[in-house]
């Protein structure tokens, strides 16, 4: 009697917790200890239509002005969507853009878009690539009109959104749901969370100093924080970027830039939002050694890290942890057949 | 007989409606009282020449106001006056008994449809009112020509908005009412006569220029 009083409340609990999280569905689900998402699935409920709708769309050049490239070809998903080996974002023509193209990593977890935090509704992101003229270079109407006359997206929006027309915003929300579907949680550092694993001596030094250097921006789970800082980085002089002020005006916002997740960092690179340096040792080295003052300079990074040899070497093994093979070869991200 | 009354009070109530001032205003675009029109040369008080190209903004949360003060919703969602279209130079009363009073709106896109993606409709970023590398509607677009403009093409642009913080565009428009009223104008002549198309030809961004712009925008509006 007792035990099954227990399972009812047991029953009860797991009632509750998927009524206070009701965005978690089947094809979504907020792993163990993880906030809340900040994407509303309210005003755009994941269905598997919607997502297989969205999944066409990421990797179909149709979406370009002359249908040469797609989403996918500065997102590649075995390098955490990232583009690999390009420094700034490579568009249509061979024309280069100014900034680095991020990763595609727990993106329903983002408060705010790109790296001077633009875009405030990942619904609204898909726009800004798809019309810049050094990326896809589109005409949004024209691809919309492109959309309505393929038989194959007829039939894929009418299961994804019965009975309504396409339009653009039902092409963005497709392409949010299968975005929001892009969940890297299970990489050693999750493993060993969950306690499937155990950290090697180096890696378990290197999250210490993880924690105590690195985790105040890169917060843990998500390894980011919807938070703009001026990492020390000397301005580029042809780039000239000033990063956030862009958007807000604020000179206090002068050279800052979101901090990224740092989850599968070791294929995202080349690093930094002029993706100016091509391996982890730099990016590390940066940070030890090559902070250049400024007034808007991030307060953590004021006091120099002096790491040891060995601590880099650490510090560097633990960032390797935060890799998810099996988010990276996930085949239900991958090109559709 | 009984099924032919019928159409015939529907047709004979069809007719009456569009015949009615009370169904809606038009909405006139002007320069110095002029209907505006293509490519004709107008002349500001800053002694600018020009021409325009296209002229588009937002009306949103449509209200009539009573003279005792009570106000009756006629239209929230944000409506798209476009120039180029004439099918959308009409403010619908959308049935509101409209007399005396006042009709009060918001000149531009209210914050919630700035923050919450993509909407359809007259705010479908097919529209061109949308900007794209930082989130929000253009409330209002402006574009022509002039020799003043020290740009490629002596081209003007004003593409005015921005909904956050000191950056808000958006003002609110109220004008006397009665049962007569048949047009609502928008003469942009005080706009162009308070500027210089020399030192301002282009804004193109959130800002304090944007919001004084909106500002002046919002005082071309009348009920004549």
């Amino acid at each position: 009697m007792k035990s099954l009083l227990l399972l009812l409340f047991s029953f009860l609990l797991i009632g509750l917790s998927a009524f206070r999280y009701s965005e978690e569905n089947e094809y979504f689900t907020i792993p163990k200890g993880w906030p809340k998402p900040h994407y509303n699935f309210k005003g755009n409920p994941l269905t598997q239509a919607g997502i297989q709708l969205g999944r066409q769309l990421f990797y179909d050049p149709i979406l370009s002005r002359d249908s040469s490239i797609s989403c996918a070809s500065c997102h590649l998903q075995a390098t955490g969507f990232a583009h690999v080996d390009h420094e700034l974002s490579h568009g249509i023509d061979n024309r280069i853009g100014t900034r680095n193209a991020m990763a595609l990593i727990n993106l329903a977890w983002n408060e705010s878009f790109m790296w001077d935090g633009g875009i405030n509704h990942l619904d609204v992101q898909s726009l800004a690539p798809i019309t810049h003229p050094a990326e896809m270079d589109a005409d949004l109407e024209v691809i919309v009109k492109r959309l309505q006359q393929s038989e194959k997206y007829s039939n894929l929006f009418q299961k994804a959104f019965p009975g309504k027309p396409i339009t653009s915003p039902l092409l963005f929300k497709a392409l949010s749901q299968f975005m929001v579907t892009l969940v890297s949680a299970n990489s050693k550092y999750d493993q060993q969370k969950r306690g499937e694993y155990q950290f090697t001596a180096s890696e378990s030094k290197g999250y210490q100093l993880f924690q105590q250097h690195c985790g105040s921006c890169h917060r843990e789970p998500l390894f980011s924080s919807s938070t703009y800082e001026n990492n020390g980085l000397s301005v580029d002089p042809d780039l000239k970027d000033i990063g956030r002020m862009k958007i807000t005006q604020d000179p206090k916002d002068s050279l800052r830039f979101r901090v990224p997740t740092l989850r599968n960092i070791q294929f995202t690179f080349p690093y930094m939002h002029d993706g100016r340096f091509q391996n982890l040792n730099q990016v590390i080295r940066h940070y030890n050694s090559g902070i250049v003052p400024h007034k808007t300079l991030s307060k953590p990074l004021e006091k120099p890290m002096r790491l040891s040899d060995n601590d880099r070497v650490d510090l560097e093994s633990f960032l390797r942890t935060l890799s998810d093979p099996s988010f990276l070869y996930n085949t239900n991200y991958s090109y559709p057949k | 007989m009984n099924l032919s009354w019928l159409l015939i009070l529907c047709l004979f109530s069809q007719f009456n409606w569009g015949q009615s001032a009370q169904d809606g205003l038009s909405i006139q675009l002007l320069f110095e009282n002029q209907p505006l029109e293509k490519e004709k040369q107008y002349i500001t008080q800053s002694g600018d020449t020009l021409t325009f190209d296209k002229v588009k903004f937002y009306i949103s949360n449509v209200e009539y106001i009573d003279t005792k003060g009570n106000s009756t919703t006629i239209h929230e969602y944000p409506q798209l006056i476009d120039w180029d279209k004439p099918e959308s130079l009409k403010l619908d009363f959308n049935s509101v008994a409209v007399k005396e009073g006042w009709l009060q709106f918001t000149l531009g896109v209210p914050l919630e449809y700035n923050t919450n993606g993509a909407f359809d409709g007259d705010l479908d970023p097919v529209l061109g009112m949308y900007w794209a590398w930082q989130s929000g509607y253009i409330f209002i677009k402006m574009e022509g020509h002039s020799p003043s403009a020290p740009t490629l093409k002596h081209k003007f642009q004003f593409h005015l908005g921005g909904y956050a913080g000191a950056m808000n565009a958006l003002t609110q428009v109220k004008l006397p009412i009665h049962e007569q009223s048949k047009s609502l104008t928008v003469d942009l002549a005080p706009f162009f006569n308070a500027i210089q198309l020399q030192t301002t030809p282009t804004i193109m961004v959130p800002g304090s220029q944007a919001v004084t712009l909106s500002q002046t925008f919002n005082s071309c509006f009348r009920i004549p």
